[in-house]
């Protein structure tokens, strides 16, 4: 029998009996859209998840911290090791010379200081990011004016800074203090940031242009510095919300600590005391508990911790095995997303059987309709028998037919998940989502992406042909004689 | 004509039966439905196996187109064992060497005229359009022109045994069964399906075997085994006094159709195989056999 006749001859078997059918393939739909549906819940979650933590910061992202030990659970006693390996210059190098899948390595530390304008406006954020400039780049930082740090900017106290920076700029004499303004948008800059004609200047004093300067002490001088590039405002944050809330100046760590302890004399100078300000320049001793940490070699930890930024999600977790096999201690967003991913797990898993009793539900209907079918068709069966017709030809009727109520309930079934989705994604928006512990605002509960479509369809055809099977040999067993005896 | 018959006596038989036996055990009651039946039979030529009810026809004749085992015995057709053929294997061989024609009809109930009698050129692979042509033919040659698109349940029992027939010789099968083809069917219908059968077998050579209990329509073969308690107790060879269908019959059989009913008309009546071959329909069906041979070979990879 040639393939297109088999197929015929089930479809139209299939259109036969209408109502049956029918509800056969409701059957299929309704079980394969509450597959659908319960793995799309489950895909919404962990991208929910996803949403959220990467909000909190790029999943791609480890910050390593030198190892310091752990709390020993069944002695409750804090167990140090003999040595830990620091955050110095070599261990920079080692990780970009030894990682694998690895897009940057920087040292990074935050500083901090009062930004002075032509001498006469201030800027009172005063964030500063520290990171190795020769890696902005790689780090994935966006210039929208101007360039990033690289190389050149080693060591020196050239800058970057975010968009909103030059929105916070006020005239000590006539304005309030400002205290994060946010640019929107593309929003005109007040002033050319770059102009050679603009004069920036950091200084940690806080009465700089605001008191009179009390002139038998030592003068003040600020740090003067350069401010090569804007960056580019985060357009997440802008769709979200509106705004970018980033007002941070972007400085090679190596350069700003040497800039430090230059703001440190001067201040200390001005004080006429050590430890006025109290701030500790890195690289000082490292106390745990109470305790030093003895570092590798007699090296000391220059960096408060080391960024390292992964080419790909799916390494995330392997690089940062690797980092802890080498002795560090690691924290990343990814972290906190497997923490997440695996609390909700078993609810998952459920909604998952859930899914797979429905599936299986609809197989069962699928191969009592095929039964049922074949005893009906008995003597019509008998009788293509007795006439010549093959027997992989019967199987192959009955196949297809259990088929095609698996193609078309799959089909039917994934396009009514997604009216089903959408309605469960209008009732999650008001308030939904955080009854899974998931509060980002821009994820969907029930995500239905194309591979889920397509596996739908491809399970549900399986399924019915899988349910068929056993129906489609009997038929071929059963006997032509008893067919074609006169009734 | 004697000569005829002598000559065909020295052929070999396309059906050779020997020393076949079945017996149905019921409990501890043994059934001799057959008891060692001999039986050939040659190319072209019509049987008849006539006995009583209970006697073992339809036995015999399901055993030769492998639908039962035999408990003894051995049926060999085209020389090969129908009786130790697999399933596989059988439905193969009656795709391409049998046609059957039953009391029942046993249309399949939910497709049209057309589709019944393509069936069996579906089976063997045939193309849809050229099975539906043929189809078409057939239907014509029984007198079904205008019942093509009919179902089963919209036509009389005489016109559904018609679609039966053209079903049944469609595929142009060197065998053709019949198991009270008429059984169900009034004395003049009865009439014209027996010349119709006959003349189709004739004109194509093929072998007819029809059971009955009915000495009228054994009157039509050319031999008949008078069956009884499952044994052959005589062999009567008909061929002096055959029913021959007259003429007048078959006008009327394919009144339905004029056309062709005019084409299928006269001069096969006669029947001498030789000169029946020069006919335009004759050719028709010559080629519709050769056509239909092409899938069959192609279709019996195993
Ligand atoms: N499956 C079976 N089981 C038991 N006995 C059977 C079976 N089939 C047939 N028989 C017996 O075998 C004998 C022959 O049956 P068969 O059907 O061949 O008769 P028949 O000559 O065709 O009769 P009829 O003219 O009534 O159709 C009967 O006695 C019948 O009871
Ligand atoms: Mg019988």
């Amino acid at each position: 029998m040639k393939t297109i006749d088999i197929f015929s001859f089930a479809l139209t078997n299939f259109l036969r009996r209408k109502a049956r059918s029918a509800l056969t393939v409701l059957g299929v739909i309704i079980g394969t859209a509450a597959v659908v549906i319960m793995l799309s819940i489950g895909i919404g979650m962990n991208k929910g998840f996803e949403d959220q933590v990467s909000s909190w910061g790029d999943l791609k992202t480890i910050r390593v911290y030198p190892y310091t030990g752990q709390f020993n659970e069944e002695t409750g006693e804090y167990e140090m090791p003999d040595e830990t390996e620091p955050l110095d210059d070599i261990t920079v190098q080692r990780f970009r010379d030894e990682l694998e899948h690895v897009k940057a390595v920087s040292p990074t530390d935050w500083g901090w200081s009062y930004m002075v304008k032509d001498n006469k406006e201030r800027n009172d954020a005063g964030s500063i990011s520290l990171l190795d400039a020769s890696a902005m780049a790689d780090m994935g930082y966006e210039a929208v004016y101007g360039r990033l740090l690289d190389e050149r900017d080693v060591g020196t106290t050239n800058f970057v800074m975010a968009y909103n920076v030059p929105f916070n700029f006020y005239n000590v004499r006539t304005e309030d203090p400002k205290y994060g303004e946010y640019a929107k948008a593309d929003e005109e800059f007040p002033f050319d940031p770059l102009s050679d004609k603009v004069k920036y200047a950091f200084t940690w004093y806080y009465g700089y242009l605001r008191q009179a300067v009390d002139t038998t002490k030592p003068r003040i001088v600020p740090e003067e510095a350069k401010c090569v590039g804007v960056l580019v405002q985060n357009e997440t944050n802008i769709k979200n919300y509106g705004y970018d809330n980033d007002c941070d100046i972007y400085m090679d760590i190596n350069g700003y600590y040497a800039m430090q302890e230059r703001l440190q004399k001067n201040q200390n100078k001005y004080y006429g005391t050590e430890n006025e300000v109290g701030i500790s320049i890195g690289g000082s001793s490292y106390y745990v508990n109470g305790q030093q940490v003895n570092f590798a070699d007699g090296r000391e930890n220059k960096y408060n911790s080391v960024i390292v930024i992964v080419d790909d999600v799916d390494h995330v977790r392997d690089v940062s095995k690797t980092l802890i096999d080498m002795g560090f201690e690691t924290s990343s967003a990814m972290d906190s997303l497997d923490r997440m991913q695996e609390q909700t797990k078993f609810l998952r898993s459920i909604l998952g059987a859930i899914g797979a009793v429905a599936f299986f539900v609809a197989a069962i209907s699928i191969a009592n309709t095929m039964v049922m079918s074949i005893y009906e068709r008995t003597r019509e069966i008998g009788i293509m028998k007795v006439i010549g017709c093959k027997l992989k030809d019967i199987r192959g009727m009955f196949l297809v037919e259990a088929a095609i109520i698996g193609i078309v309930g799959g089909a039917l079934g994934v396009a009514f998940s997604y009216g089903i989705s959408a309605l469960v994604n209008k009732l999650a928006a008001g308030g939904g989502m955080e009854a899974f512990g998931i509060y980002s605002s821009d994820s969907a509960l029930s995500i239905i992406p194309p591979w889920l479509d397509i596996a739908a369809l491809v399970l549900a055809t399986a399924v019915g042909v899988i349910s068929g099977l056993y129906p489609a040999i009997r038929a071929t067993r059963l006997s032509a004689l008893e067919a074609i005896k006169n009734e | 004509m004697a000569e005829t018959v002598a000559a065909q006596a020295k052929k070999e038989p396309i059906i050779s039966i020997k020393g076949l036996t079945k017996v149905f055990t019921l409990g501890k009651e043994k059934v001799y439905a057959l008891n060692g039946i001999d039986l050939d039979v040659q190319e072209n030529e019509i049987i008849c196996l006539l006995g009583t009810s209970g006697s073992g026809k339809s036995t015999l004749l399901n055993m030769m187109a492998g639908l039962e085992k035999p408990t003894k015995g051995s049926i060999t057709i085209f020389g090969e064992r129908v009786d130790k053929m697999s399933e596989r294997k059988l439905a193969i061989f009656r795709q391409k060497n049998m046609g059957f024609v039953f009391q029942a009809y046993n249309l399949l109930p939910n497709l049209n005229a057309i589709d019944n009698v393509s069936l069996p050129l579906a089976f063997a692979g045939v193309k849809k359009r050229i099975r539906v042509k043929k189809a078409k033919k057939m239907l014509k040659l029984c007198g079904l022109g205008k019942r093509m698109k009919h179902k089963p349940t919209q036509m009389s029992g005489g016109q559904q045994q018609r679609v039966g027939i053209a079903r049944a010789f469609v595929a142009t099968p060197k065998i053709v069964f019949a198991d009270e083809p008429t059984g169900n069917l009034d004395t003049h219908t009865t009439i014209e399906i027996m010349e119709m059968m006959v003349r189709m077998s004739r004109e194509n050579h093929q072998t007819l075997i029809i059971v009955t209990h009915d000495t009228e329509i054994a009157a039509y073969a050319d031999t008949i085994y008078h069956i009884i308690d499952g044994r052959i107790c005589s062999v009567e060879d008909n061929r002096e006094h055959q029913a021959l269908p007259p003429e007048g019959h078959i006008g009327d059989l394919a009144a339905d159709e004029p056309e062709v009913g005019s084409e299928a008309g006269e001069p096969e009546l006669e029947m001498p195989a030789a000169e029946a071959e020069s006919s335009p329909q004759e050719e028709e069906i010559g080629r519709i056999l050769q056509n239909s041979q092409i899938p069959n070979t192609l279709s019996t990879e195993e």
